[in-house]
């Protein structure tokens, strides 16, 4: 094994774990305020690739300005969410919320279908490369590690150096005696699945910058299982704790294929994405509570 | 004593009554085997999923993987022993693996996920039906991504007429087998002590806990027999294929029609999954043959209807409308 | 004097808090012992603890000298510890009948038709034989403590922990539900550990009291 090519896979896992960390980070926080699991992060993202995609084949606009606009839907989709459907289960036991989500998701996804049809959706958007060793990186991926940074960053400034970042952190910690504190706690519901989401529509437009082809109806469903395991292992509602695990998983998920590949009789891909699973539930097993979880 | 043994266990009389109704029709109305087949597999898959929903609240959603080892278990009994054993006996052994598989993946997940609550749990099971299923194509086991075909082995090694005495008649008897067996068992759970250890587990597992209840036991109880109930229905739909196919077989459509038939017949009852089986049978058929494409976005918004409008399903809204009186003890 | 449960040196922190900090506390065989404390001062923190809900960082439990500190909560109730709660954890949508017979059924071991037998004789003794087949949910406040008290005493407990059952109650029924309290222990011979707020009525019926303040217990008791 040359070692250009492992700090090849290295660097390439930290970018993509930047963005993993944005996923997971989505999903963690939405479920630390208002106990909601949002099984159907992975089609919003694919919501969110779409934005992306239909941006730039109707008007040529970027990815780095449609993912403004992606935040945008994403806002308005989570105030829309709340008030429909989330606002009503809170409260009720975990079944119905569980189930609201899991058939929230297929919804998406039978909906984009309809509207866009199956087929595989894709664009080019070259901004140049950046030569390190013997590779090749995109620019675009740079960006994308970049933007990922910056709004996890963004997200964790919001809530530990604003006042209603600190009343949302309040909630996590304290779900109960949150409302006991006089504050309107809906707001805060509201506020929080509206920057959920819109952290989560905003991801799915970043993604393209990694991946700007095989956009579908059908791709959420390995970024949802993504956002689970991140989420989970750095703590579920534990949003200090995603940074670490996305990152932790990016190069996981990096160093893997190459390793699996190796042995005969082994397809990397569907190897990977059950070590991806035997991941998550060692970490049930072990240690529930993630890596920064209460 | 009839009519006694009636009035003490009504929704027992009542549901195997009308089990028995559809099979008599699949025997006298022939040509419609096929849409009664239909039929009595959601009541199974209905009533499976139910045992372990209904009672701890609870949701597997990766309740495929189940219906797919079964599946998997039946080809495995037809591929190692077609020629060696009577066809019979080899389903027979098709359903005691079916039993086994799903008992270890049951045991095992159910030891991770069962002591956390539902959303964790809920997270490990919907990545529980793609995790085996990347197993088997990721290290080619199990016929890896081309799934296995049985039809071959057995006219092989029996000829063509017993191909078609397994995939009608016995897939059929088989499939008539699980509901009652599923209605049985769900019935027993209404009424032995265990229904107040669930009852008490659906309430707030802490305080059940320090009444005395071992919540994981009987959490674990409900999951491994609707994980065995699963699988002799998917023995039973392998039967009827004659192949099986991971990229379907593990799909989480039957997650969603299960949460269908369960979430608007009313959870942890015994009528009701039952109903709605037939009722969603129907609605699926029609629809497929209406509108086709749109069924699983009709059934998402179905589920998410019911859930913000009417948890308790119809099952709740007539037990309110009925409240004191047989037709109130007939619903549960 | 027998010691039923033995509270050894136990502690419990709550990232900087120190809910429990080193309480050691002997429980007699047969006494009705009253826990008198602010709130905050740790009292429910050490019920959790005892029952088994929360797990100490410091210290052991010992019941009728077998240390359960590492045993599950079920555990502990079926071997005979029983608790009923402030804000009665009742299953609203089930008969009041069925409330009881859940305990017997679980933490007393027993077989449904002893356990209806049994809910049928407790629910007399709390007085609300006559609402047996209702909805938990339908009975009123003072009646839904006494259900809260039944359930309790219904699974034939050794030590019955109580909390704050007379939390916010008229004179009237404190002293109807302390002196209920004291009778049934007398006669199953349960021993009751009572948690009080205010020091004048546990004294009336309690045998013995312990203070608790901030996470201590500051005196080992007065007895009368």
């Amino acid at each position: 094994m040359e070692y250009s090519y492992i700090l090849i896979n290295i660097l390439s896992g930290v970018m993509i774990g930047l963005l993993y960390s944005l996923i997971g980070l989505s999903l963690t926080f939405i479920f630390g305020v208002l106990q909601f699991v949002n099984s159907a992060e992975g089609q919003l993202i694919m919501i969110g690739a779409y934005v992306a995609y239909w941006l730039f084949v109707l008007y040529g606009l970027s990815p780095l300005v449609s993912l403004l606009i992606a935040s945008l839907v994403g806002l308005v989709l989570g105030m829309a969410l709340y008030t429909t459907v989330v606002k009503r289960l809170m409260g009720l036991p975990a079944l119905y919320s569980l189930s609201a989500a899991f058939a929230l998701a297929i919804f998406i996804q039978e909906l984009a279908k309809l509207l866009w049809g199956p087929t595989y959706r894709g664009f080019i958007f070259d901004m140049g490369s950046l030569r390190v060793f013997n590779f090749y990186i995109p620019a675009t991926r740079i960006w994308g590690s970049i933007i990922s940074a910056m709004l996890v960053f963004m997200l964790y400034y919001y809530l530990y150096r604003t006042k209603s970042g600190r009343v949302l952190r309040s909630i996590i910690q304290n779900p109960e005696g949150a409302v006991l504190t006089g504050v309107n706690i809906y707001r805060y519901y509201l506020l929080a699945l509206a920057i959920g989401i819109g952290l989560n529509v905003a991801s799915g437009s970043v993604l393209t910058l990694y991946v700007s082809s095989g956009i579908n109806p059908y791709m959420g469903d390995v970024y949802t299982n993504l956002a689970f395991i991140v989420a989970v292992l750095g703590g579920l509602g534990a949003p200090e704790g995603s940074l670490l695990a996305g990152l932790i998983f990016g190069l996981i998920e990096s160093l893997l294929p190459a390793f699996l590949g190796n042995i005969p009789n082994v397809g990397a891909y569907p190897a990977t994405r059950f070590f991806m699973f035997v991941i998550l539930m060692v970490v049930l097993l072990v240690r529930p509570k993630g890596l920064m979880g209460r | 004593m009839r009519p006694v043994f009636f009035f003490r266990h009504p929704t027992l009389i009542v549901s195997l009554a009308i089990v028995s109704v559809l099979a008599l029709l699949r025997i006298i109305l022939f040509e419609y085997a096929q849409m009664i087949y239909f039929v009595v597999f959601y009541i199974s898959l209905g009533l499976a999923f139910n045992v372990f929903l209904g009672f701890t609240n609870y949701v597997c959603f990766g309740y495929s993987v189940f219906i797919a080892l079964g599946g998997y278990a039946m080809a495995h009994a037809i591929k190692w022993f077609a020629g060696v054993l009577n066809p019979p006996l080899v389903i027979v052994i098709g359903l005691l693996l079916a039993i086994l598989y799903a008992l270890i993946l049951a045991l095992i997940t159910g030891f991770i996920g069962l002591r956390l609550k539902e959303a964790y749990f809920a997270i490990a099971t919907i990545g529980l039906a793609q995790g085996v299923r990347f197993f088997i194509e990721g290290f080619h086991v199990w016929g890896g991504s081309e799934g296995l075909i049985v039809a071959s082995n057995i006219i092989a090694h029996y000829g063509s007429k017993w191909l078609s005495t397994i995939s009608i008649d016995y897939a059929d008897l088989l499939m008539f087998s699980t509901a009652i067996l599923s209605i049985l068992i769900t019935y027993y759970l209404l009424n032995s002590r265990a229904r107040y250890a669930f009852m008490a587990i659906k309430e707030d597992e802490d305080v059940a806990r320090s009444f005395g209840v071992n919540s994981v036991k009987y959490k674990l109880l409900a999951f491994t027999i609707s994980g065995i109930l699963g699988a002799l229905l998917g023995a039973s739909k392998l039967l009827k294929d004659q192949a099986i196919f991971p990229g379907e077989a593990f799909s989480l459509t039957f997650t969603l029609e299960a949460l269908v038939i369960t979430l608007v017949g009313g959870k942890g009852t015994l009528m009701f999954p039952l109903v709605l089986g037939i009722l969603y049978a129907g609605l699926k058929y029609f629809l497929t043959t209406m509108f086709p494409g749109l069924q699983l976005l009709i059934f998402a918004v179905i589920v998410i209807v019911v859930v913000e409008l009417f948890p308790e399903g119809v099952a709740g809204w007539l037990r309110r409308r009925y409240k004191g009186t047989l037709m109130e003890k007939i619903i549960t | 004097m027998n010691i039923v449960l033995k509270v050894e040196n136990v502690a419990k922190y709550f990232g900087g808090i120190r809910a429990l900090d080193g309480v050691t506390l002997d429980i007699y065989e047969n006494e009705l012992l009253a826990i008198i404390g602010p709130n905050g001062a740790g009292k429910t923190t050490l019920f959790n603890v005892i029952t088994g809900l929360l797990k100490p960082d410091k210290g052991r439990i010992l019941f009728l000298g077998k240390d359960i500190t590492k045993l599950p909560p079920e555990r502990r109730a079926q071997l005979g510890i029983a608790r009923a709660f402030q804000i009665p954890k009742l299953i609203s949508s089930a008969s009041v009948i069925d409330n009881v017979i859940l305990s017997c059924l679980f933490g007393g071991k027993m077989n449904l038709n002893t356990a209806r037998n049994r809910s049928l004789k407790v629910l007399e003794m709390v007085g609300l034989n006559r609402k047996a087949y209702e909805t938990a949910g339908s009975l009123t406040s003072p009646e839904k403590k006494l259900l809260e008290l039944a359930r309790a005493v219904a699974m034939k407990p050794r030590v019955l922990l109580l909390d704050e059952i007379v939390a916010g109650m008229p004179p009237v029924e404190v002293d109807n539900i302390l002196s209920l309290v004291k009778k049934i222990s007398a006669e199953e011979k349960i021993t009751a550990v009572a948690m009080v707020e205010h020091v004048m009525r546990a004294v009336r019926y309690a045998d013995r009291a312990v203070f608790m303040h901030q996470g201590k217990n500051t005196s080992r008791g007065l007895t009368k």
